[in-house]
């Protein structure tokens, strides 16, 4: 099956990665190649006008936030959970910056709030899906509405603006070249995909998404896991929301609606399945292009929003359909 | 041979809501022992062991570990004092690699977020893997492992935790005849350092291969607990279940009819990867022995038989008609019925009760415009309630809380309802008892008698032997054997077979 005895690091380093290279590596590749077909498909429909410096920072900015979220997003869905909420704690985390913000309070703390008020929404949540064992899709669906609910009562569906300039320069300030933004969800994701892959706590994440009753009885602390990856979704959600709402000068409740489709395809889209116990943030950054890509392409072709919705729905069906695929053919491959 | 106690379960009672699981008993190991656990099921052994795992905590009597006694609290702390349980259905996380599995929970670091040297974790467990003599690699992603090399994986977890007792549970369920030979050597090994092995199993003919001392528990109490050489089989069976049990099923040669009606004709089945020209016929009252190793095909052609998969190639010939079955349903109403080789995944429903599931198949007879008609319902169910001596005989209970033999009544129960000419059951007495056994040989015999076709699949080579008219060896997908019971010795099936 394969070699016994290590015959110097490079060939253990080569079986490894042939361990790896497992069918989801593979179908990863495939999604990679569908998005470069994708950009030269876009390139060439729109002669060139895709392919320019300016456009693909804007693409880096429109899905930056979707990256950030996803990150989190990330962790919850390998422990086989999902957060549907994150579009209205989009909302939410913008509109407390805000108020925040007006109050005086300097920007970084402003931005400290935020992420530690939103870190503890997750951590409430979180408790209610662990406890109470309750299935997290329908919990944060509640969170989706009550979330919303709270921002547009608050708000009287008006935004509230903000003055602060080093905070709109977290949406709207560019480091260099590059946007404020995309150095910042760069930043979240190799964090996150260090974590992921290289503590403890990663490792338990993905065992609790593979197999909770063996992570159980393997002495991890189950319901902590599944708590701390809505803490941490809950709280990369505040950061997005605030560099959103540097964006826009303002705090905004309608923000983010539809938010959670973009950011869910963008995961599931790059290797992480529904089922938990699969996934990484390269992958999740891939979905997040690929969705970006799609949307931007299109617009720039003049297609309306409206289609685009449509085109959307039909890329995370294709996306379900290979994750299916995808873990029905490692099982053959086993035997 | 004096050999020094490690641990002494005192006087254990536990009693769960309407039954006593446990009462009053004593189970004493020695190190380097292999101690076999058997009973019934229902007898208390799986109770037993959960309290010694940490699972459950009993309602009396003492643990005494290496002379101190110990309350064990949780699985994690029975882990740490050296105690580890390897479960029928294990334990193992199949999205992780093997190394990652070995040190789940264990892995150096004082916080959640400290660094795993990967490189170092795999050393590590290579040197238990080796210790094994395992051909597993630590970074194999577990869900590409075999079950043989899955169980491999849960035992060097257990010596990776130091421990001194480790409880195996039915380890051989899922295991060939090879397979086994080589978690027996493992275990030879784990006696020599001194380690003690609590083994559970049904299968006696492997307790007496491999334990030093026996204890046998019935209805949660203990019978005896003696060395294994001064038992006979019988001795064990008749302690066990309080009855004279005929295990191994005397055939009486038949006399074989030249007249005798062809219900079945396969033709060339062929499905890639899977198995390849698969030609056999199967008549009235006749059983049909499927033997060989897992993964010899037999399950697959099964499945492609009753319309469960799709062939690529290959006919089926019934009453004289060529058909080939694309739906389950399909091959029902042609009169074939079939029992899974995994009864809760397979045909039963656990959240449904004995009437339901009885019936299911047949709720159109039992129905009129859609309507269910209760009364009649019933009695179908009480019918077949009798008729296989199904315990307890209440038609409303939940099939989950039966045991494991009378859930396969249940299921033949369902596949009967359709009135089968030829029924299909693969492994059908898998994780049953030697009392509950014997209930299915007469089951299946009776079956035969009046006129059905009986196709068995097994991988206990003395169930086919006892109750087959013919036996077909499947080997890598083909048939390699096609031979009337008396023409054909046990060891000739394992030569054909591996």
């Amino acid at each position: 099956m394969s070699l016994n005895k290590d015959v110097g690091g490079k060939i253990s380093i080569g079986i490894r990665l042939k361990e790896r290279l497992s069918y989801r590596r593979l179908r990863n590749m495939g999604v990679l190649f569908a998005l470069i077909f994708l950009c030269i498909f876009f390139t060439f429909m729109s002669k060139g006008r895709f392919i320019t410096i300016s456009n693909i920072l804007t693409v880096a900015r429109q899905i930056s936030l979707a990256v950030i979220v996803g990150a989190g997003l990330t962790f919850v869905m390998i422990t086989a959970n999902i957060d549907l909420a994150v579009g209205s704690y989009l909302a939410l985390s913008g509109i407390f910056a805000a108020a925040v913000l007006f109050y005086g309070i300097p920007w970084y703390l402003a931005l400290i709030i935020v992420m530690f008020v939103m870190a503890l929404v997750g951590i409430l949540v979180g408790t209610v899906i662990a406890k109470q064992r309750l299935n997290s899709l329908i919990v944060t669906l509640a969170m989706l509405s009550i979330s919303r609910g709270i921002a547009l009562s608050y708000t009287g569906g008006a935004p509230i603006f903000i003055k602060d300039e080093t905070f709109i320069s977290l949406g709207t300030g560019y480091f260099g070249p590059i946007p404020i933004p995309v150095v910042i969800a760069l930043i979240v994701l190799i964090v996150c995909q260090f974590v992921l892959r290289k503590t403890k706590f990663g490792r338990y994440v993905y065992a609790v998404g593979g197999n909770e009753e063996a992570a159980i009885t393997s002495g991890i602390n189950v319901s902590r896991i599944k708590i701390i990856v809505f803490a941490i979704s809950g709280m990369l959600t505040g950061l997005a929301g605030s560099i959103l709402a540097g964006r826009l000068f303002s705090g905004n409740p309608t923000a983010g609606q539809g938010f959670e489709l973009d950011v869910i395809s963008a995961v599931v889209i790059g290797g992480t399945s529904l089922f938990g116990g699969v996934g990484n943030m390269w992958g999740t950054l891939i979905g997040a292009i690929t969705v970006g890509v799609i949307g931007n392409g299109l617009t720039i072709l003049g297609v309306e929003y409206f289609y685009q919705l449509i085109a959307k729905g039909f890329i995370i069906y294709i996306a379900i359909l290979i994750d299916k695929q995808t873990r029905e053919a490692a099982l053959r491959v086993r035997t | 041979m004096d050999s020094e106690i490690i641990i002494v379960m005192k006087n254990i009672s536990k009693i769960f809501p309407g039954v006593k699981a446990l009462d009053n008993v004593t189970l004493q190991v020695a190190k380097g022992e292999v101690h076999a656990l058997v009973g019934e099921n229902g007898a208390g052994k799986s109770t037993l062991i959960k309290i010694l795992s940490g699972v459950h905590r009993p309602d009396s009597g003492q643990i005494i570990y290496k002379g101190r006694e110990i309350r064990i609290e949780s699985p994690s702390q029975a882990r740490g004092l050296g105690i580890s349980t390897i479960y029928q259905e294990l334990n193992l996380c199949p999205n992780l690699m093997v190394a990652e599995n070995i040190f789940l929970g264990n892995e150096p670091g004082r916080t959640y977020f400290s660094y795993i040297n990967d490189n170092q974790l795999n050393k590590e467990c290579r040197k238990y893997l080796d210790l094994l003599e395992a051909d597993v690699n630590p970074t194999t992603i577990v869900s590409n492992l075999s079950v043989a090399q899955k169980q491999v994986v849960e035992i060097a977890k257990a010596l990776s935790y130091e421990s001194e007792i480790i409880i195996m549970d039915e380890p051989t369920a899922s295991l060939t005849l090879h397979e086994t030979d080589r978690l027996f050597k493992i275990i030879q090994k784990l006696k020599g350092q001194g380690k003690s092995i609590i083994y559970i199993s049904h299968r006696l003919e492997e307790v007496f291969k491999i334990a030093d001392i026996i204890t046998i528990l019935k209805d949660g109490k203990l019978m005896c607990t003696r060395p294994i050489n001064e038992l006979s089989y019988g001795d064990i069976v008749r302690m066990m279940v309080g009855r004279e049990i005929q295990d191994k099923y005397i055939r009486t040669t038949k006399t074989v009819e030249k007249k005798v009606e062809c219900l079945l004709e396969v033709k060339d089945f062929t499905k890639k990867g899977l198995f390849k020209n698969i030609n056999f016929t199967l008549h009235a009252g006749e059983i049909l022995g499927f033997a060989g190793l897992v993964g010899a095909g037999r399950t697959e052609l099964m499945r492609a038989l009753f319309g469960l998969e799709h062939a690529d190639k290959g006919k089926i010939i019934i009453d004289g008609k060529e058909i080939v079955f694309k739906s389950p349903k399909e091959a029902i109403n042609a009169g074939i019925g079939m029992t899974s080789e995994d009864r809760k995944r397979g045909s039963l429903f656990l959240n449904f009760n004995i009437r339901e599931n009885t019936t299911i198949s047949c709720l159109d007879y039992l129905s009129k415009y859609g309507y269910v008609i209760g009364i009649k319902e019933k009695g179908f169910a009480n019918n077949y309630i009798k008729q296989l001596d199904i315990k307890p005989q209440n038609s409303e209970v939940l099939t989950l809380n039966l045991s494991g033999g009378n859930q396969q009544k249940v299921a033949i129960a369902k596949w009967l309802a359709t009135g089968p000419d030829i029924l299909i059951m693969d492994e059908p007495t898998r994780g049953i008892d030697v009392g509950a056994k014997s209930e299915i040989y007469k089951l299946i015999k009776s079956l035969a008698e009046q006129g059905k076709g009986i196709i068995l699949v097994s991988s206990e080579l003395p169930e086919i032997l006892s109750l087959s008219d013919r036996i077909i060896v499947m080997n890598k997908g083909e048939i390699v054997g096609d031979f009337i019971n008396e023409e054909v010795t046990e060891e000739k099936i394992m030569e054909l077979a591996v």
